[in-house]
């Protein structure tokens, strides 16, 4: 597969972290394969991030990732090792971040932090230092003695990735870290994200919210049925979602006379004040179109011409359309 | 295995559970609730069977020779505990109100009443319209057999007292009780020795529920496998490189020290606390290490058995509702509830299904018939074996699910 800037599966492939080739995993007792052929590479440093509905397979690949099912030999290596025989290596070298409440209520922070360091197996020196950042960067000071089950669900999520933070990972898989907390704590956990990727953690990101991976992500792959549908750079993808729409917020909806006068520039409805158009030969149309709209008196509150949201270009991937 | 690893597992199981008070009810209350309960109200049952006399009020308003040979007669029976008690003045009603006043205070099974004249009359037949020369008062919880079998004692006295003077009269025709004996030969079905007494309610009951409570883990136990699961707990932790071999030791140990803590406190309540409550004691005999080795077996078969629990349970309230019905199932079947010695042959035989029944019969034989480790060997390499066994069906549910 060649990305929009040329570089081939090989290429990527000798210069990654993680790097898939050809991996087929089917369950026990069920017909559709959850991943067919998958190839990916995932590049040291920076986010990595991995979109697809559900069902696509991120799950499978994400469990295959952190060794909880066995992949095939040779199928996935990880820092050069081969994932199916040297796992205890792997795992020694990545954290999982899952996207349930993966600690124990009964249990307060400190507890939950001092059992997993016992499972990390981390000398007294480095268990206290990294427990000193854990909570730093996750702000857990002042419910550090509480029991868990008291915490409210964003301070349950920072918990929840400071414990995948302990042993120092190279390589972190977050799976929906964000999801269902008020945004303070959301925006907490996006500092934290942003502070790893800064001291150089491999970070692959599952979510939902597209904002927020647009915001956070510095590659993108998207899953499919099992298969990668792309896999690029964020910029990259944004540019080439951007082309030739153009965004409008209007004052009033317009009339029926003007709609029938945008008929070239294929006008969609996305409520009853934003169109989008398509400007199919560029910027040099925007100046007439502009003016054909002010003959029929219609106000423009917004515009936007030359960018794409994430969650477009996402949806047409999926949808198999060109991307707008 | 990881000892760092393995030190955090133990420490969290200890914490968790020291935290779970519904748990630590299961565990240690209820059992002591049960030990308390069943021995006490089965004090009687249990002493009756073990030999304890029947308790008789005795009045002998006649006081003759004849009145206090009909006396010696029935207590050489061994079968009952005669205490005598002055008459009240008042005639025929006020001793009846004496007798009738002595069975219902709930310390006798029988009041009598030996009429004034007794031993004069003997030597007389009766004729119609006597008074009868004893009165015999039954308390009303005395069960119909104790009865038939007190009245037909008091029969063959009296009847045996009247031949015996009639005989008097007869030259050489001494009838004592080694020439009626003569006739009657008696002989146990057991063997000699091997039951050395008859347990009390408290050396069967501490014994079996103490095997009841040690079952008990299942439900704790499996509860905490299965949070972890829906919480994604294991998942969290099969993704470090831990091993779960750690995880499932953790649990082992920790629950075994468990177990072993709910054999010694049963124990303790058994020979400290019962007497206090005005039980009797429960005693100690047989060999100790005989004693540690049946309750380790037992704590095997029962981690063995919370972890099958663990494994078909999808659910905690399913785990719950799995472990809470299977240990009433095996202890029903098991003579936890109904002791074994009084189940028709067919179902004794049955109990041999129940592990409970494994159990509870290597500790009834260490502390009732003294046994050593040879002796109870057997029953604690059946316990260890359906540990074992549970544990690896558990292991390949668990395995088909996880693929």
């Amino acid at each position: 597969m060649l990305n929009s800037a040329g570089h081939s599966d090989a290429q990527r492939e000798n210069a990654a972290l993680i790097s898939i080739r050809d991996l087929n995993y089917r369950y026990a007792g069920t017909d559709a394969p959850a991943l067919r052929n998958l190839t990916l590479a995932v590049p040291e440093g920076g986010t990595f991030g991995l979109l697809g509905p559900n069902g696509a397979g991120k799950s499978t690949l994400l469990a295959l990732l952190t060794g909880l099912i066995t992949p095939p030999a040779g199928a996935v290596k990880v820092a050069g090792h081969d994932l199916a025989r040297d796992a205890a290596r792997v795992q020694a070298i990545s954290a999982l971040v899952p996207q349930d409440y993966a600690f124990y209520p009964g249990l307060s922070a400190r507890e939950n932090l001092e059992f997993f360091a016992g499972i990390y197996r981390l000398d007294a020196r480095r268990k206290r230092r990294q427990f000193e950042y854990c909570v730093d960067v996750c702000r857990l000071q002042d419910v550090l003695d509480r029991p868990a089950q008291q915490y409210s669900g964003g301070v349950k999520r920072r918990l929840n990735l400071a414990i995948g933070l302990l042993n120092a990972p190279r390589i972190l898989y977050l799976d929906e870290p964000t999801v269902g907390i008020d945004a303070l704590s959301r925006q907490c956990i996006i500092e934290a994200i942003q502070a790893l990727k800064a001291e150089g953690v491999t970070l692959v990101y599952t979510s939902h919210y597209m904002e927020e991976v647009e915001a956070i992500c510095d590659t993108l792959a998207v899953i499919d049925r099992g298969r990668v549908v792309v896999r690029d750079s964020m910029d990259r993808l944004l540019q080439r979602g951007s082309g030739k729409q153009l965004q409008l917020k209007l004052q009033a909806p317009p009339s029926a006379l003007l709609i029938d006068e945008l008929a070239p520039f294929e006008p969609r409805r996305l409520d009853a004040l934003r169109w989008t158009l398509q400007l199919r030969e560029g910027a040099a149309q925007l100046p007439q179109l502009l003016q054909r709209m002010a003959l029929h008196g219609a106000v423009i509150e917004q515009l936007q011409f030359g960018v794409s949201r994430l969650e477009q270009v996402y949806m047409a991937l999926l949808e198999g359309r060109e991307l707008p | 295995m990881n000892g760092q690893a393995l030190k955090a597992c133990v420490r969290k199981e200890v914490l968790l559970l020291s935290r779970d008070r519904h748990g630590l009810a299961l565990l240690f209350v209820m059992p002591v609730v049960f030990i308390l309960v069943m021995s006490l109200a089965l004090q009687n049952e249990f002493a009756a069977r073990a030999g304890k006399k029947i308790a008789v009020l005795v009045l002998d308003r006649d006081g003759s020779e004849a009145s206090r040979q009909l006396l010696a007669r029935l207590s050489a029976s061994n079968a009952f505990t005669l205490e005598q008690r002055g008459t009240a003045a008042g005639g025929a009603q006020a001793v009846e109100a004496q007798l009738r006043g002595a069975a219902l205070s709930g310390n006798y099974a029988f009041a009598l009443a030996i009429a004034p004249g007794y031993g004069d009359n003997l030597a007389r037949a009766p004729a119609a319209g006597d008074a009868a020369q004893v009165t015999l008062m039954v308390a009303p919880d005395t069960g119909k057999q104790t009865e038939m079998i007190f009245r037909a004692a008091l029969r063959e006295s009296l009847g045996r007292q009247r031949v015996d003077r009639l005989l008097e009269a007869l030259p050489g025709a001494a009838l004592g009780d080694q020439v009626l004996d003569r006739d009657l030969a008696v002989s146990y079905a057991y063997a000699p020795g091997a039951v050395a007494r008859a347990p009390s309610a408290v050396q069967q009951n501490v014994p079996a529920w103490l095997v009841f409570a040690v079952f008990f883990v299942a439900i704790p136990l499996s509860n905490t496998l299965i949070r972890e699961r829906q919480l994604g707990m294991a998942r969290r932790l099969r993704s470090t490189n831990v091993g779960s071999f750690t995880v499932l030791s953790s649990k082992w140990i920790t629950y075994f020290a468990i177990n072993q803590l709910q054999v010694v406190s049963m124990l303790a309540i058994g020979v400290y606390l019962m007497p206090l409550l005005g039980a009797e004691a429960l005693q100690l005999q047989g060999s100790k290490s005989a004693l540690a080795l049946i309750a380790a077996a037992l704590s095997v078969a029962a981690l063995g058995y919370a972890l099958l629990i663990a494994a078909l349970a999808r659910t905690t309230e399913q785990a719950t509702l799995l472990g809470g019905a299977g240990n009433i199932i095996l202890a029903a079947l098991g003579g936890i509830m109904v002791p074994k010695f009084v189940m028709p042959a067919a179902m004794q035989a049955a109990t041999n299904v129940s592990p409970m029944a494994w159990g509870l019969d290597g500790f009834l034989d260490v502390l009732l018939r003294g046994a050593g480790c040879a002796q109870v060997w057997p029953k604690a390499a059946a316990l260890v074996a359906f540990g074992l066994v549970a544990l690896l069906i558990a292991h390949g549910v668990q395995r088909r699910r996880m693929d």
